[in-house]
C-alpha cells in the first residue's frame, strides 16, 4: 500500500485565528471611509458656471506632468476629464501626458532667440501633483487593533495641484497651487456610524460617497475659473499688443 | 461607549468639521523650518540628531466674513488683496518712465463699497515701493463721460486716459493707475497705466 502525501496538521488554533482575521479583513471591505477637506484655494468662491461654453473656439492645451503622484496612467486619466472640462465648454482641447513632449517645444528654445515656428495653442494648462504630507497616526492603528475596530485607524495626507497657465509662446499667465487634504479612516464602529448619519440623507449628501464627489467638483470649478481668468488676460494682452503694433 | 470611541478623530481634529464650516478656512501646511521662520516657538526645535517625527503646522485662518455674505467675486478679490496689490504695484512702477510722479489710482470694480478697499491697498503698495501718492481723483466732463462709456473697454480706457490728459485732470508728471474688471464671470483684476495720456495695459 502507497504512502499518500498528507498536509502537516494544522491546529485547530491556527486555522481559527487564521479565519477570524480573513473574516475581518473582508468583513472590514466596507468599512473604510475617505473624506476630502479642502486647504487652500479649492474652496476660494467661483462666480464661472463650467456648463456654459466660456471657451468658445479657444485652443488649449492640457499637459499632465507625470511625477510624485500622478503616474503616466493617472496623468493620462486626469488629461482626459480636465480635457472633457474644456470641451465643454466650447474649447479644442489637446492634451499631452507623456513627460517631456511639452519641454522639447518650449523649455529648450533657445535664449533670447525667436523661432520661426507658429504657435499652434492659445493657452497650455500644466498640472502636477504631489504629495505634501501624510501621516499614519501609529496610535489610532494600536487603538483599532487592540478595540477589535471599533476605533477607527487614521491615515491622511496633504497634497498640491500646481497649475500653470501660459499663453501659445510660453508666456506665464498664472500659476495656482490648490491644497487638500485626504482622510482615511478604516473602522467598523465609525464605518457604522457613518453609515447611520448618511440614512435618509440625498445621495449628494453623504458622507460615505463624498471623496470624489467633493474633490472633482471643488478641482474642476476652480480650474475653470483660474482658466477664465487667465484667457480674458491673455486676450487683454493679445489686444494691447495688437494696438502697439505699427 | 462605541460611540465616543469612533468619533473621538473628529473631536481631536479641529479641521474635522462640516464642509460649510470647512469653507470658512483657509489653510497651508508648512515644514519644519518653515514654522519656525514665521511662528517662532509654535513647533519643538528638532534634534541635532534628528527626530523620529515629521513635525509640521498646519496653519489655519479664518474668513473675516462667512462665504455668503460677500458676493464670490468681492470675496474671492478681497482674500487676496495685498498680493495682488503688491504684483500690481511692482508692475505699474515698472513699467512706468523714469523721474519723480505722483502716482494717482482710481478703481473701477462693480460695487462700491470695495472700490475704496482695492484703492486704499494699491495705494499702500505702492508707498512700500517708495513712491509718492496723492489722494487727488480724477475727473472727466459730463460730454466725456456719455461717449466713453459707451465704448468697448479696450478702446474706452485709452480714450478716457487721453482726455484726463487734455482736460487738466491729470497734470504733467501724474501717474494714473487703473484697476477694472472687464469681465462680470472673471475674479481678478485687470489694471493699466495713464501717464501724459497715454494708456498702457499692465494686465
Amino acid at each position: 500500500m502507497p504512502l499518500a502525501l498528507r498536509p502537516p496538521p494544522v491546529s485547530r488554533a491556527v486555522r481559527r485565528s487564521v479565519l477570524a482575521w480573513l473574516g475581518l479583513v473582508v468583513g472590514l471591505s466596507g468599512c473604510v471611509v475617505r473624506q476630502y477637506q479642502p486647504l487652500s484655494t479649492l474652496q476660494r468662491p467661483v462666480i464661472v458656471d463650467p456648463t456654459l461654453p466660456n471657451f468658445a473656439d479657444l485652443d488649449i492645451t492640457v499637459h499632465c506632468v507625470p511625477g510624485e503622484l500622478l503616474t503616466r496612467s493617472r496623468a493620462g486619466v486626469l488629461c482626459d476629464k480636465v480635457g472633457l472640462l474644456f470641451e465643454a465648454q466650447g474649447a479644442n482641447v489637446t492634451t499631452i501626458d507623456t513627460e517631456g513632449r511639452f519641454a522639447e517645444r518650449f523649455g529648450d528654445a533657445p535664449e533670447g532667440g525667436e523661432t520661426d515656428e507658429t504657435p499652434r495653442h492659445d493657452l497650455i494648462l500644466e498640472l502636477r501633483a504631489r504629495k505634501t504630507h501624510s501621516s499614519n497616526r501609529l496610535f489610532s492603528w494600536a487603538a483599532w487593533a487592540a478595540s477589535f475596530s471599533v476605533f477607527p485607524g487614521v491615515w491622511e495626507s496633504s497634497f498640491a495641484q500646481d497649475v500653470v497657465i501660459r499663453d501659445g509662446s510660453g508666456f506665464l499667465l498664472a500659476t495656482h497651487t490648490l491644497e487638500g487634504r485626504l482622510v482615511t479612516r478604516y473602522g467598523l464602529g465609525h464605518a457604522l456610524l457613518v453609515r447611520l448619519a448618511d440614512v435618509g440623507r440625498a445621495r449628494d449628501k453623504r458622507v460615505m460617497d463624498s471623496l470624489g464627489r467633493e474633490l472633482s467638483e471643488d478641482m474642476y470649478t476652480q480650474l475653470s475659473q483660474l482658466m477664465l481668468n487667465a484667457k480674458l488676460h491673455w486676450s487683454v494682452l493679445q489686444a494691447a499688443s495688437a494696438e502697439e503694433a505699427p | 461607549m462605541m460611540a465616543v470611541f469612533a468619533i473621538l478623530p473628529f473631536l481631536v481634529n479641529p479641521l474635522n468639521l462640516p464642509r460649510e464650516k470647512q469653507d470658512r478656512l483657509e489653510c497651508e501646511r508648512l515644514s519644519h523650518a518653515e514654522a519656525n521662520a514665521r511662528h517662532p516657538g509654535v513647533l519643538p526645535p528638532e534634534k541635532p540628531r534628528g527626530d523620529y517625527l515629521d513635525r509640521t503646522l498646519l496653519l489655519c485662518r479664518e474668513r473675516i466674513a462667512p462665504p455668503e455674505l460677500r458676493h464670490p467675486r468681492d470675496e474671492s478679490v478681497l482674500f487676496e488683496l495685498g498680493e495682488q496689490a503688491s504684483a500690481l504695484a511692482e508692475a505699474a512702477t515698472s513699467a512706468a518712465p523714469d523721474g519723480d510722479h505722483v502716482w494717482l489710482v482710481e478703481a473701477n470694480y462693480p460695487n462700491a463699497q470695495v472700490v475704496p478697499k482695492l484703492t486704499f491697498a494699491t495705494k499702500v503698495a505702492l508707498m512700500r515701493r517708495g513712491v509718492t501718492v496723492s489722494d487727488r481723483l480724477v475727473a472727466l466732463g459730463a460730454g466725456d463721460v456719455d461717449v466713453i462709456t459707451r465704448m468697448e473697454p479696450m478702446q474706452a480706457y485709452p480714450a478716457a486716459c487721453h482726455r484726463y490728459a487734455e482736460s487738466g485732470s491729470l497734470r504733467e508728471g501724474d501717474v494714473l493707475l487703473t484697476l477694472m474688471v472687464l469681465d462680470p464671470r472673471e475674479t481678478s483684476l485687470h489694471a493699466g497705466l495713464c501717464t501724459d495720456g497715454r494708456w498702457t495695459w499692465l494686465r
